[in-house]
């Protein structure tokens, strides 16, 4: 099973997988959030998410997800993805995530782009919609 | 190959709980089982898919079911239907 790793701007990550749990029915198990303050250093944080990588990495990888590109947590990632190949997912939305938890046991790159495709359709204006 | 036309009798439509149940019946069979409606055919097996049909009330869609197993398959879809999922009586 591919683990998860969601790591956001204070609770937004956890909001959004208590919700997705609520819908599906279920609670998850190999995912963690990282809620990120400003007020932490950010080398604390470093630390902190190689040491869930390695945690939730069962064998068939990790998908991590980040909400903003640009901001905080995913400068963090940013870092990381260069250290350590790792592969991360910004712009976090209920459908990205729920996508991933219902399809974990997919190859981590077909759920990353699964997850990229479903994130992006999900953005829809009503108003120019059928 | 079998298909069947069922029409959406859930007053919320198939949203996101139906949606979820359904792709959770249909990644049990060894089938192929795909949903389509008017404007495009998704695979059944993946909750979003399903959701992002954004299938409302009285709306109507197809199942098509190709496999060793599609007889089974459609029998416990077509009960999910006829329960409106279990919620509503």
């Amino acid at each position: 099973m591919i683990g998860i790793l969601i790591v956001t701007h204070g609770d937004i990550g956890l909001s959004l997988l208590k919700s997705a749990a609520q819908i599906l029915g279920k609670s998850f198990n190999n995912i963690n959030c990282i809620s990120v303050e400003s007020n932490h250093e950010i080398h604390t944080y470093k630390k902190t998410i190689n040491s869930e990588l390695l945690k939730l990495n069962s064998g068939k990888g990790v998908l991590i997800m980040s909400d903003m590109y640009g901001a905080t947590p995913t400068n963090i990632l940013k870092e990381l993805v260069v250290a350590n190949k790792i592969e991360v997912l910004t712009g976090i939305n209920l459908p990205m995530l729920m996508q991933a938890l219902t399809n974990r046991d997919s190859e981590l790159k077909k759920l990353i782009s699964d997850c990229l495709k479903c994130g992006q359709d999900s953005l829809i204006n009503l108003n120019d919609h059928d | 190959m079998i298909k069947t036309k069922v029409t959406i009798s859930n007053k919320l439509g198939l949203h996101a709980r139906p949606s979820s149940k359904l792709a959770e019946v249909c990644s049990k069979f060894d089938a192929e089982i795909w949903i389509k409606n008017d404007r495009k055919k998704i695979n059944a097996k993946n909750m979003m898919d399903i959701l992002m049909l954004a299938s409302g009330y009285k709306s109507q869609i197809e199942i098509l079911i190709d496999g060793e197993d599609e007889q089974a398959a459609m029998k416990e879809i077509k009960i999910l239907f006829t329960n409106r999922f279990g919620e509503e009586s």
